[in-house]
C-alpha cells in the first residue's frame, strides 16, 4: 500500500517538480515554448481521453473545442478586455455548453455515426469561425496580446509556469474524479452500456457529462493556446489536427493521465523529431525493436493473431527503412504519423503507458490497490421491513423491444410477508397486441424471506 | 521522462559549432497553393548564395565567410510561421532571414524576429499589412510604431500594385468593374488597396460587385454570375494561383469574357497551367519578366535557374528574381557591417553605400533609416521597378512593349 | 435575382451532388455487408484519380484509363479491407474507424509526395463547352457525371439481383451468420464489397477530376458530404442516395449563392447532424431493432 502510494504519487510529484524546475536551467525561449505547448496539449489530450479512453468512442471534435476555446478567449480579451483567468473560465464554460449540446444528439449514436457527428461538428466549427468575420476576423486571423496577470506582464517563463499550473490542477481534478463514482460509472458504461443502464446508473447521462467535461478541458487548453500564440486562424483547428490528437492519446495510452501527457509530449515534439534525421532513425529503430518483441511474444504465447503481430513489425520497419531512403522526413510527416498510429492501434492497444505501467508493475512488484474491507451484514442487507409494508410498487410499467411491446402497463404491489403472484390474463407478448395488463394476486404466508 | 525530453530538446536547440559562416534562414511555403512562390524564392536565393560561395563567400572584415542556409517550410500556415519565427529568433548566431510569401504568416511570426532584432527581408510577400503593421496608425486604437525595425520588405507592395491595376482598368476604358478577393489577409488588404486607389484616381470606376472566396474553393460560379449580372466590364482580382485558375475557367464556362486584372499572383505557374487557354489575357504588375534578350545578366540568371533546377520555366519568375536580388543586397550589407551580428546588418541595410547590380535593376541605397510615420523607408521597390505583365500561351510577357525597350536601354547603361 | 441564375446554380449543384451520391453508394456497399465504412474513402478517390491522371499523361487512351482506374480503386479497396477492417471485424470491435482513418492519412501523405501537393488539371476528351437545355447551361462533362453515376449504380444493382455472387452479397448483408451457415464465405463477400466500393470511388474520382482538378485535398471535402448523403438516405437504401445527392448538391449551390461561398458546406453538415440526431437510419432506411 505504501509502496503503491510512494511509487505512483511520488512519481507524479517528481514529474511536476522537474517540469517546474526546467525554466531555471533552460533559457532557450524556443525550448520553453515547446514545453508550454506540451502543457497545453496535455490538458487537451486529458480531455480527449475522457471520450476516447474512458467512454471508448472515437471523438473527432476535440480540435473544434480547442478552436472554440481559443476564439472565446481571444474575442474576450480583444473585445471585452477580460483577464487571463476570466478568459479561461469563459472558454471552459462555452465549450461545456456546446459540448453538452453536441453530445445530447450525438451520444444517442453508436461508433461510426458518433464519429461522423463529431466530424461534422469540427467542419461546421471551422466554417463558422471562418465566416463570422465581424466577430472572429475570419481568414485574416485574430491577433491578441496576453493580458497581464495580477498586474504583472507575463514573460515566457511566467506563462510556462501558468500553463504547468493549469496542467497540475487538471491532473489532480481528473484523478479525483476518475477514482470516484464517476470514474467507475465511466468504466462500466464503456464495457456494457446496457448493463449499466439496467443497474440504474444512467448511461446516457454519464456519457453526456463525460463528453461535456472533455470539451470543457478542450476549452481550457484553447484559451491557453490563444495566449501562447497570440494569433488565431480558423484553419488551424481542422480534422487533421484531430487525427494528430488521436495519435497522441492512443500512442500515449488510453484511460491514463500519464498516457495523455506522454502523448502530448510526442505531439508537441514531433515536428522537431522529424526534422532531425538521426533522432528519427533512432526512434523508429526503437519502435521496430519494440514491435519485434511484442510480436514474437504474442505469437509464441498465441495471445495475438498473426496479422496483429506482424503488421506492426512491417509498419515500424517501413518507418526505419523510410528514414534512410527518404530525402526529407518532414514531407512524409503524415505518413509517419499514420504508420506510428497503425503500429500502436494494432500492436500496442494499451499505448506506451499501458505497456509501461504493466511492465513497471511487474518490475516493482506493486500490489494492486487493496479492496475495501467487507462491510458488516447489517449495512449491506436492507433492513427487515415490518409485515405488510410495501416492499416494491410498480405502476404502469411498459417495456418495448424494438417494435414489440412485451409489457404494457403492469401495476403491482409487493408487500412484506406476502407472496405475490403475477400472471398474464392474456398472452400479450406472443400475440404482439397490447394486453390488458397483468393482475397480481397476493396471498399471505407466515414465513417469508426478507 | 520529462527531464530527459527537456535535455534532448536543449541538445537539439543547441547552437551549431561552426561560427565562421554567415547563417541565413530561407523560409516560405514550400508546399500548398503558394508553393510555386515559396520554392521559387528559395531557389532564386540559393542560386545567388551558390554564386557567392563559389567566389569564396562574403568578405566580412578580414576573412571570407561562406553562407550557410537554413530552410524552413511554413506551409503558408500562420501558426507554423509563428513557431518557425520563434525557433529562428532563439538561434544565437543567425545573421538574417529572407522569405515569407503569405501576409498572414508575416503578421503571425515577424514579431518574434523584431523582438530579437533579427534582420528579416520579407520577400516576396506583397500584402501591404506585412510592413504597415509596424507603421504609426491613427485610432482606434492609435498605434505608435517602434523606433527601430529589423524588418524590411523586398517586393512591390500592394499600394504600388493597386495603383497600377486601377490605372490599367481606366486605360482600357472600363467604367464598371467587379472586385474579387480571397478571404485571407492578402486578399482583404488587396481589396482595400484597390478601393483606396479608385478613390485616389478620381472615382472613375464604379464597383458594381464585390465578391470573395476561401482558399480551396473550386467553384466560383455564384460570384461570377453576380458580376456578370451587374455588368462588370473587368474583374480586379486579388488571390492566389489555384483559385484564380478556377475563376478563369468558371468565367469561360458561363461565357463571360472579361479580362482579369490583378495582383502579381496571376503569374503563378499553377494559375497559368490550370487555367490553360482560359488564362490568357490576364494582366498583372510584375517586377521581373522571364524573357531572354534584355540583358546578359538576366539571360544568365534564367539559364542558370533552368539548368540548376531542371525546369524550362520558372514557376514564379518574380519570386525567383526577388529572392536572388535580396540575397545580393543582404550580402552587401553583411560586407558593409563587417559582422554577422544581425543588428549591425540592419544598420548597414538602412544605409547601403555600394550599389548592388541585381537582375531586376541596380539597387542604389534601397532602404533608409526606419521612420514609423513612413513605412516606405523599409521598402525597396518604387513604381519604376514594376511593369505590367500579361499571360499569353503558358508564359508571362510584357503587356506593353515600351517597357521591354526601357529595361533593355537601362541594362545597356 | 433572375430565376434563370437560380435554376443554373441549382442544376450545376445537383449534378455535383451526384458525385456525393456515387461515393455514398460506395459506403452503402460496405456497410451492408460488414456494418463498416472506410473513413478514408476520400483518399481512395484521390489516389485513384492521381493514378488515372498518370495513365493519361503516359499516353493511354481515355477509354482504357477508365477500367484500369476502376481496377486500381478496387485493389486499394481490398487492401483497405485487409489491413484496416478485417482485424476489427474479427474482434467484433469498431477499431476499423480509427484504422481506416489512419490508412487514409497514409494514402494522403503518399500521394502528396509521389504526385506533389499542387492541384493538377485532368485532361479529358469530353468537351466542357456548355449547351443550353431548358434555360440552363449544362456542359457535356456534367452530363457524363450523370451518365456515369447512373450506369455504375445500375450495373451494381443488376449484379446484386441477378447474379449468384450478388445474391451472396445480399445474403451476408441480411444475416451474416445465417449466410455462413449456408456456405457463403462472409469474409470473401466483404472483400468483394470493399473492392466494389473502391471501384465506385475510383469512378467518382475520374468523373469529378476534370471539374475540380486533381490534388491531395480534392476529396476530403467530398467525403464528408458523401457521408451526409449516405446517412440521410440511410446506409442500406440503394437509389435513395441519388435523390438525396441531387437535393444536397442543389442546396449547397444555393447556399453558396445566397450566403457566400464560405457557407457552401454548411447545409450538408447541418443536415448530417440533424439526420443523425433525429433519424440515424435515414429517410429511406429501416429502423434497427437491437436485441438485448
Amino acid at each position: 500500500m505504501l509502496k503503491r502510494l510512494l511509487l505512483v504519487r511520488g512519481s507524479e510529484l517528481v514529474m511536476f517538480a522537474a517540469l517546474a524546475a526546467i525554466p531555471l536551467f533552460v533559457q532557450n525561449t524556443y525550448a520553453l515554448g515547446l514545453l508550454t505547448l506540451l502543457a497545453i496539449y496535455g490538458i487537451l489530450l486529458i480531455g480527449l481521453d475522457v471520450t476516447v479512453g474512458y467512454l471508448g468512442q472515437v471523438n473527432l471534435a476535440q480540435a473544434a473545442f480547442l478552436g472554440i476555446g481559443a476564439y472565446a478567449a481571444g474575442i474576450g480579451v480583444t473585445r471585452f478586455g477580460i483577464g487571463i483567468f476570466t478568459a479561461v473560465i469563459v472558454a471552459a464554460a462555452i465549450c461545456t455548453i456546446l459540448g453538452a449540446l453536441l453530445a445530447l444528439p450525438a451520444l444517442r449514436l453508436d461508433g461510426p455515426q458518433f464519429a461522423l457527428a463529431t466530424l461534422s461538428f469540427t467542419a461546421l466549427t471551422t466554417i463558422f469561425l471562418n465566416e463570422l468575420e465581424p466577430l472572429t476576423m475570419g481568414a485574416q486571423g485574430l491577433s491578441l496580446s496576453r493580458p497581464p496577470l495580477l498586474g504583472r506582464t507575463l514573460s515566457p517563463r511566467d506563462f510556462y509556469w501558468l500553463c504547468m499550473g493549469f496542467l497540475a490542477l487538471v491532473w489532480m481534478g481528473m484523478r479525483n474524479l476518475l477514482s470516484s463514482q464517476w470514474g467507475r460509472a465511466f468504466e462500466a458504461l464503456r464495457d456494457s452500456p446496457i448493463a449499466t443502464d439496467a443497474m440504474g446508473v444512467g448511461a446516457y447521462r454519464h456519457k453526456v457529462a463525460g463528453f461535456a467535461l472533455g470539451s470543457a478541458l478542450g476549452g481550457v487548453a484553447g484559451a491557453l493556446y490563444a495566449f501562447n500564440f497570440q494569433y488565431l486562424q480558423p484553419h488551424a483547428f481542422v480534422y487533421e489536427l484531430t487525427v494528430i490528437l488521436l495519435l497522441g492519446v492512443v500512442l500515449g495510452g488510453r484511460k491514463s493521465l500519464w498516457g495523455a501527457v506522454v502523448g502530448a509530449s510526442l505531439v508537441a515534439l514531433l515536428p522537431n523529431l522529424l526534422s532531425n534525421k538521426v533522432l528519427f532513425q533512432a526512434f523508429s529503430g526503437a519502435g521496430l525493436a519494440l514491435a519485434l518483441l511484442a510480436g514474437v511474444r504474442g505469437l509464441s504465447r498465441r495471445t495475438l493473431k498473426p496479422f496483429q503481430a506482424i503488421s506492426p513489425i512491417v509498419a515500424t520497419a517501413t518507418l526505419l527503412i523510410g528514414s534512410f531512403v527518404v530525402k526529407n522526413t518532414e514531407d512524409w510527416r503524415k505518413a509517419i504519423f499514420a504508420l506510428m498510429l497503425f503500429s500502436v492501434v494494432v500492436g500496442l492497444p494499451e499505448g506506451l503507458m499501458g505497456f509501461a505501467t504493466g511492465f513497471l508493475a511487474r518490475l516493482f512488484r506493486v500490489d494492486p490497490p487493496p479492496l475495501p474491507p467487507p462491510a458488516p451484514l447489517d449495512e449491506v442487507l436492507p433492513r427487515r421491513p415490518a409485515d405488510g409494508e410495501v416492499l416494491l410498487e410498480i405502476r404502469d410499467l411498459k417495456r418495448w423491444f424494438g417494435g414489440v411491446k412485451a409489457v404494457d402497463g403492469v401495476t403491482l404491489r409487493v408487500r412484506s410477508g406476502h407472496c405475490s403472484v403475477a400472471s398474464p390474463c392474456r398472452s400479450a407478448a406472443s400475440s404482439g397486441r397490447p394486453g390488458p395488463g397483468w393482475r397480481g394476486r397476493s396471498r399471505t404466508s407466515s414465513s417469508s424471506p426478507a | 521522462m520529462k527531464t530527459f525530453l527537456a535535455a534532448l530538446l536543449c541538445a537539439l536547440a543547441a547552437p551549431a559549432l561552426a561560427a565562421d559562416t554567415v547563417k541565413i534562414a530561407l523560409t516560405g511555403p514550400f508546399s500548398g497553393g503558394s508553393a510555386p512562390m515559396g520554392t521559387s524564392t528559395r531557389d532564386g536565393s540559393k542560386l545567388a548564395i551558390a554564386e557567392i560561395n563559389a567566389a569564396g563567400g562574403i568578405q566580412v572584415g578580414d576573412k571570407k565567410m561562406k553562407i550557410e542556409v537554413i530552410e524552413r517550410d511554413d506551409e503558408a500556415k500562420n501558426e507554423r510561421g509563428a513557431l518557425i519565427a520563434q525557433e529562428l529568433a532563439s538561434m544565437p548566431d543567425l545573421a538574417g532571414v529572407i522569405g515569407s510569401v503569405n501576409t498572414g504568416v508575416v503578421m503571425a511570426g515577424d514579431k518574434h524576429l523584431q523582438e530579437k532584432g533579427i534582420t528579416k527581408i520579407i520577400c516576396p510577400a506583397a500584402g501591404s499589412a506585412s510592413l504597415t503593421q509596424w507603421a504609426n496608425k491613427v485610432g482606434p486604437p492609435p498605434f505608435e510604431g517602434p523606433k527601430t525595425l529589423s524588418i524590411f520588405r523586398f517586393a512591390a507592395h500592394d499600394g504600388i500594385q493597386g495603383a497600377m491595376v486601377v490605372e490599367e482598368a481606366i486605360r482600357l476604358g472600363f467604367t464598371k468593374v467587379a472586385i474579387f478577393f480571397d478571404s485571407t489577409n492578402y486578399g482583404v488588404s488587396g481589396r482595400d488597396d484597390l478601393l483606396n486607389q479608385i478613390k485616389a484616381q478620381g472615382n472613375k470606376l464604379e464597383v458594381v460587385a464585390t465578391e470573395k472566396w476561401n482558399i480551396g474553393d473550386k467553384d466560383m460560379t455564384a460570384q461570377l454570375l453576380k458580376a456578370k449580372a451587374a455588368g462588370a466590364q473587368g474583374i480586379l482580382i486579388w488571390g492566389i494561383g489555384p483559385e484564380l485558375a478556377a475563376i478563369a475557367n468558371g468565367k469561360a464556362k458561363i461565357g463571360y469574357n472579361v479580362p482579369l486584372i490583378g495582383g502579381w499572383t496571376l503569374s503563378m505557374s499553377n494559375y497559368i497551367d490550370n487555367a490553360g487557354a482560359n488564362g490568357n489575357g490576364a494582366l498583372m504588375p510584375q517586377t521581373f519578366i522571364e524573357e531572354k534578350g534584355i540583358s546578359p545578366k538576366i539571360d544568365k540568371f534564367i539559364s542558370d535557374y533552368h539548368a540548376t533546377y531542371k525546369v524550362d520555366r520558372i514557376p514564379s519568375p518574380v519570386s525567383a528574381a526577388q529572392g536572388y536580388d535580396a540575397v545580393l543586397i543582404f550580402a552587401e550589407a553583411v560586407k558593409q557591417a563587417k559582422s554577422t551580428d544581425s543588428r549591425k546588418i540592419t544598420v548597414a541595410l538602412e544605409d547601403l553605400k555600394t550599389p548592388v547590380k541585381g537582375v531586376i535593376t541596380t539597387w542604389n541605397k534601397p532602404y533608409s533609416k526606419w521612420d514609423p510615420a513612413n513605412f516606405e523607408t523599409h521598402e525597396a521597390f518604387r513604381r519604376p521597378q514594376v511593369v505590367m505583365g500579361k499571360v499569353l500561351d503558358g508564359r508571362v510577357t510584357f503587356s506593353n512593349p515600351a517597357d521591354r525597350d526601357r529595361l533593355k536601354a537601362q541594362a545597356a547603361k | 435575382m433572375p430565376g434563370s441564375i437560380i435554376a443554373q446554380m441549382a442544376v450545376s449543384g445537383a449534378l455535383m451532388g451526384l458525385v456525393y451520391a456515387l461515393i455514398a453508394y460506395g459506403f452503402q456497399l460496405t456497410f451492408a455487408t460488414s456494418k463498416s465504412v472506410n473513413f478514408g474513402q476520400g483518399e481512395l478517390v484521390m489516389v485513384s484519380a492521381f493514378f488515372s491522371l498518370t495513365l493519361i499523361t503516359l499516353g493511354l487512351p481515355y477509354l482504357l484509363v477508365i477500367p484500369l482506374g476502376l481496377l486500381f480503386g478496387a485493389a486499394v479497396g481490398m487492401a483497405v479491407e485487409r489491413t484496416g477492417v478485417r482485424l476489427a471485424l474479427e474482434q467484433r470491435s469498431e477499431g476499423w474507424i480509427l484504422l481506416t482513418i489512419i490508412i487514409g492519412l497514409f494514402l494522403f501523405s503518399f500521394a502528396e509526395n509521389i504526385w506533389g501537393r499542387d492541384d493538377r488539371p485532368f485532361p479529358t476528351p469530353i468537351p466542357s463547352t456548355p449547351f443550353h437545355v431548358l434555360g440552363v447551361d449544362v456542359t457535356p462533362l456534367e452530363v457524363s457525371v450523370l451518365v456515369g453515376v447512373l450506369a455504375v449504380m445500375g450495373m451494381i444493382e443488376l449484379f446484386k439481383r441477378r447474379t449468384l455472387l450478388g445474391k451472396a452479397v445480399e445474403a451476408v448483408a441480411a444475416d451474416r451468420d445465417a449466410a455462413e451457415l449456408m456456405g457463403i464465405s462472409a469474409t470473401r463477400t466483404i472483400v468483394l464489397s470493399y473492392a466494389l466500393s473502391g471501384g465506385v470511388a475510383a469512378l467518382a474520382g475520374i468523373l469529378v477530376s476534370p471539374i475540380t482538378t486533381v490534388g491531395p485535398t480534392m476529396a476530403s471535402a467530398l467525403v464528408l458530404k458523401a457521408f451526409s448523403v449516405a446517412v440521410v438516405a440511410g446506409l442500406e437504401s440503394g437509389f435513395g442516395v441519388v435523390v438525396i445527392g441531387l437535393f444536397l448538391g442543389a442546396l449547397e449551390s444555393l447556399a453558396s449563392f445566397y450566403l457566400g461561398s464560405g457557407w457552401r458546406e454548411a447545409p450538408g453538415l447541418l443536415l448530417l447532424i440533424l439526420a443523425l440526431a433525429v433519424r440515424p437510419t435515414g429517410v429511406f432506411g429501416k429502423a434497427v431493432i437491437r436485441k438485448v
